[in-house]
């Protein structure tokens, strides 16, 4: 991974298009659409966990729901309060 | 989000209840199979989720156990819902047929007309210009002739248009106002006296001014005369013209009661309910009865409509009867006088003539008993009381000399 960022880094190549890296988009503390996950590890109302190539995302918060997920995309609305990588 | 609804509507989704202890393994594992999930909550032990109808054989083959389907929703549920109820659809279909047939025939013809129009006549009318309830709206005729069938046929119309909105037919009429009759000046009248009074001035510009100041006349009384008798023409007749100012003297009377009532609804209703099915009208009671003695009827008609406008013929009339009881509040003597002398007064003021200039006013009051006070007004006016009249035996015979007519 690390050699693969350098590459890019030198090339001047977006990291993201080339790694297959998560990628959070927050619509201030509504709604988080993170791109590239692998699988949903956890889903309650308070958490939600899912699983990429290197971590955990773990966003916790309250009243989440899930308004539309598909492969390797998904759309948390609800109150998000942290976002952390595990 | 409204069109994403209709969207999933009309291609049809199933709501799956996901339990156990791999909630969040299955759904991962139906994305790998590319599902499309959407509204995924999560309630007590279970996962709901909202997935197309394609994706749901999929799904199910992961692990039917822990899932189930909650509901089939949307267009292709319905349909194949009614595939296996051919009476329903059987039923669908005759009554779209009986509404698109329908909705082919005027059945409701509605007048917007001002007070005293004769609708006896406009009705004659629409139905000489092939308007009436029943009528194909093919032959229904353009509106410029059924309106030029309405003005021709009808007597006091002066403006009318038919509008045509689904089954309903609105004629819009309006009464014509007819001006104050005109004589013309080659007729000869006299000047006669509208109502009785006391001659206080009379100006004659043609004819012969036959009353005096302080002569009392009566209605119908010639004040200036258009018949003059010369020597050389006897009978000589022109037209009369002249203001007669007379004292007129207006008394009414009214018996009024020391109270005013007003009403308070008990909040009982009482419904009678009726189909409206194209011309036809069928009760949907029993009875027609009223429960209530004291009742304000009010008729509202909720009928069919597609839009705003647009009346497919068919609907429900409701009257509803609103149950009231009377209650009296004590007036006192003069509050009950002072109103009945006001209300006297304002029914003087629509017999006056015009132009009118009150001279005095007097209001008598006599109590009857202990809630009845018996009240007389009367007002004295200077009042123009003459007005216009043919002669109706005309004789013209020409002086032989150029004589003037002209009154005192």
């Amino acid at each position: 991974m690390e050699g693969l960022k350098k590459v890019c880094d030198i090339f001047d190549i977006p990291y993201d298009t080339v790694g297959n890296i998560p990628r959070i988009t927050l619509l201030g503390e509504d709604e988080a659409y993170i791109e590239n996950f692998l699988s949903l590890e956890e889903y309650k109302k308070e958490t939600v966990k899912l699983k990429c190539k290197n971590s955990v995302i773990a966003i916790s918060g309250e009243n989440f729901s899930v308004k539309a997920i598909k492969e390797g995309c998904i759309l948390v609305s609800g109150k998000i309060k942290t976002l952390n990588f595990i | 989000m409204f069109l994403i609804k209709i969207f999933h509507f009309l291609s049809g989704y199933v709501i799956l209840s996901i339990t156990g202890n791999n909630k969040e393994k299955i759904i991962t594992n139906a994305l790998k199979k590319g599902c499309k999930l959407t509204e995924i909550e999560h309630r007590q032990d279970e996962i709901t989720v909202k997935t197309r109808l394609s994706d749901l054989d999929s799904i199910l083959e992961l692990n039917t156990a822990e899932i189930k389907i909650k509901k089939r929703c949307g267009l292709p549920v319905l349909l194949s819902s009614l595939k296996q109820r051919k009476g329903i659809l059987i039923g669908i279909l005759i009554f779209l047929s009986v509404v698109i047939t329908g909705s082919q025939f005027i059945w409701e013809i509605d007048y917007d007309t001002d007070k005293d129009v004769d609708l006896a006549e406009v009705q004659k009318a629409l139905e000489l210009s092939g308007l009436k309830v029943g009528t194909p709206k093919l032959k229904i005729k353009k509106p410029e002739e059924i309106k030029n069938t309405i003005l021709n046929n009808t007597n006091d119309i002066c403006w009318c248009w038919v509008y045509i909105k689904g089954t309903k037919a609105t004629v819009r009429l309006r009464k014509n106002i007819f001006p104050p009759e005109m004589f013309d000046e080659s007729v000869p009248c006299d000047i006669i006296a509208m109502r009785n009074g006391i001659i206080k001035r009379v100006i004659t510009k043609k004819g012969r001014c036959i009353v005096t100041e302080n002569q009392a006349v009566t209605a119908g009384e010639t004040i200036i005369s258009g018949t003059f008798d010369f020597a050389e023409a006897n009978g000589y007749q022109v037209h009369s013209r002249g203001t007669a100012e007379a004292y007129t003297t207006h008394t009414k009377t009214g018996i009024y009661k020391q109270y005013y009532c007003y009403k308070t609804y008990t909040g009982k209703v009482q419904r009678f309910l009726t189909l409206k099915l194209y011309k036809w009208r069928i009760p949907l009671y029993i009875k027609s009865r009223e429960r209530f003695k004291s009742y304000d009827s009010v008729e509202r008609d909720f009928d069919a409509k597609i839009g705003k406008n647009t009346y497919i013929g068919i609907g429900f009339k409701v009257r509803e009867l609103k149950e009231y009881e009377t209650e009296k509040e004590p007036i006192s003597y003069e509050t009950a006088v002072d109103f009945a002398q006001k209300e006297l007064e304002r029914d003087i003021a629509f017999e006056l003539l015009q132009p009118s200039q009150l001279i005095s006013k007097n209001c008598d009051a006599e109590k009857i008993d202990e809630e009845t006070v018996k009240v007389t007004v009367t007002m004295d006016f200077v009042e123009e009381i003459g007005t216009e009249k043919r002669i109706k035996e005309v004789k013209v015979i020409e002086p032989k000399n150029n004589q003037s007519t002209a009154g005192d």
